[in-house]
């Protein structure tokens, strides 16, 4: 499924700050948005998830514009995982909170718990189903902000850093998780300040700077450009900055 | 630069209401003279709940069964709360939650604790300018705190914590939403501060780099505890995250000259290693 941008213009009430996006293209497969603090990540992201709308400019996915779209119909073709997982949670346990959507779009009962003793397994979560979201450490909440995008199975997903707070095994695991989905055809985009992570694993990026698209394409082409990396306020991956200060070739970027 | 700080922990336990687990088990260290303790350790390792002990929280504010003793310098944060808490700052996980929530605007909010202290008003402004400078918050001094980014609620939260100076301070992954300079600004300001530090991470290469200790968590226990290096090198377990800079000198075969079997953790120690490689 194809998400496509064009001539979106977009600002908050009461603010100068506007994002900017003229083409942009989300193609089946994982791409990452990149970029600094504040430069509008968030903003676009709820703006692609039809959470915000604009007057400028539109939103298409396969051709069809996003705000024609009814919203049982747009749950089921984007799911959404929110920076702060708490602006997503409102039921009494994790079972019912990866359960909500699923009830919502009418699936079949045995089907919902198939699906979420599956989703709740992948995401290491199936000790925790009787426990109310808000006492889940961080880390969990955010895996439980993992598996409510997951249940419906939505062709698009979107994810607003999905690995704040979560320790290396987790972090692996959501990265195995995002490259299965990529891999099956879905168009998973997720924000990201991690650039080693972006690089070993991402292919496409977008990145954002002051509201505006400065790249969008493959994740190594972005990485070849060290002057646009400085000028989006970003730093290369770890490991090649360690070997340029060392002076010796860094490692070619495999994606 | 000498530290004076003093650390004792004597068979610290904490069980949370209806866990089944103790989140801390029998937690025991002393320490003198560190500057900055790094807390490592994946998903429910009693990072956070060390960082509740530690800021005076719990049992406090947060509801849990604490046993043993434990000193930070001369007080003891359960006994000693109203002399202690005026001498931390204390940075949560979640950073937007500790907002005031009812300032107008960035620079409101960076000034409340100064206010709070009785500071004169020119110092107030004086020490607003220099932190959000300091934090990149310039351009957004006159915003409402609702109207910033995650990563800058975060450099928000940092920057009204030190804005007071605090002599401790307490951090638990404050750094999660930060983007990478904004990250490599805040452990080098870590570095230069002279207060007595402790922050939980997964950012293990900034912990290489500017922390003098270091300790392990897993299950509530305190696993290892030592420098970075005597960490990083002991504790080789594939769950836990290496620097990039050992994974790297690892990979080839890069050990320090001075035991020859182990690997650097920072960017100094890599060179030396490196250096060490291309001339024997």
């Amino acid at each position: 499924m194809q998400l496509k941008i064009h001539n979106l213009r977009f600002s908050y009430p009461q603010q100068q700050f506007t994002v900017k996006a003229d083409h942009l293209d989300l193609q089946p497969g994982l791409t990452a948005m990149i970029g600094e603090n504040g430069a509008g990540k968030s903003t676009l992201f709820k703006l692609l998830g039809g959470l915000v709308t604009t007057h400028q400019g539109k939103i298409t996915v396969d051709q069809q514009p996003l705000k024609d779209f009814l919203k049982t119909e747009r749950a089921r073709k984007i799911g959404l995982a929110f920076q702060d997982p708490d602006d997503q949670f409102f039921n009494s346990s994790v079972k019912k909170e990866v359960e909500w959507e699923l009830r919502q779009l009418k699936v079949p009962a045995k089907k919902q718990s198939e699906t979420v003793t599956a989703v709740l397994k992948e995401t290491n979560l199936s000790q925790q189903a009787q426990q109310n979201p808000y006492d889940l450490s961080l880390s969990d909440r955010k895996l439980l902000s993992i598996a409510t995008v997951l249940a419906p199975n939505p062709q698009i997903a979107l994810f607003d850093e999905p690995m704040i707070a979560l320790d290396w095994p987790s972090q692996q695991l959501v990265s195995h998780i995002f490259t299965k989905l990529a891999k099956r055809g879905h168009t998973i985009l997720v924000i990201s300040h991690n650039l080693d992570w972006v690089a070993q694993n991402v292919p496409q990026v977008i990145v954002m700077g002051r509201g505006k698209v400065i790249f969008a394409g493959k994740t190594r082409d972005f990485l070849h450009q060290p002057t646009l990396v400085k000028k989006s306020n970003l730093l290369l991956p770890k490991v090649t900055r360690l070997t340029m200060a060392l002076g010796i070739n860094p490692p070619q970027y495999r994606l | 630069m000498a530290f004076n700080s003093k650390i004792v922990f004597s068979h610290v336990s904490v069980s949370y209401p209806a866990a089944s687990q103790p989140a801390l088990k029998d937690f025991s260290i002393r320490l003198t003279n560190k500057h900055i303790i790094g807390i490592i350790g994946n998903s429910r390792a009693g990072k956070t709940t060390l960082c509740h002990l530690l800021a005076g929280t719990l049992p406090k504010m947060v509801d849990g069964e604490v046993s043993g003793h434990y000193q930070i310098n001369q007080w003891s944060p359960q006994q000693d709360w109203g002399v202690y808490n005026h001498q931390t700052g204390v940075v949560l996980q979640d950073a937007s939650s500790q907002l005031t929530s009812f300032t107008e605007t960035v620079a409101d909010e960076l000034a409340f604790n100064l206010i709070n202290r009785g500071i004169q008003s020119q110092q107030i402004k004086k020490k607003v300018r220099r932190v959000a400078q300091l934090f990149g918050l310039t351009n957004q001094l006159t915003l409402s705190p609702a109207a910033l980014s995650g990563g800058q609620k975060q450099r928000l939260a940092i920057a009204s914590v030190i804005v007071t100076d605090p002599a401790i301070l307490i951090m638990d992954d404050p750094t999660s939403q930060m983007d990478p300079r904004g990250r490599q600004i805040f452990f080098h300001w870590l570095q230069q501060t002279t207060a007595l530090v402790f922050i939980t991470s997964y950012e293990v290469d900034a912990l290489a780099e500017v922390a003098d200790e270091l300790w392990l968590m897993d299950k509530g226990q305190l696993v290892d505890h030592g420098t970075p290096f005597a960490v990083f090198n002991r504790f080789t377990s594939p769950r836990i995250k290496h620097p990039v800079c050992w994974q790297l000198a690892k990979k080839m075969g890069w050990v320090l000259p001075t035991d020859g079997q182990s690997y650097p953790v920072n960017y100094q120690q890599l060179e030396e290693a490196f250096h060490a490689a291309q001339d024997s």
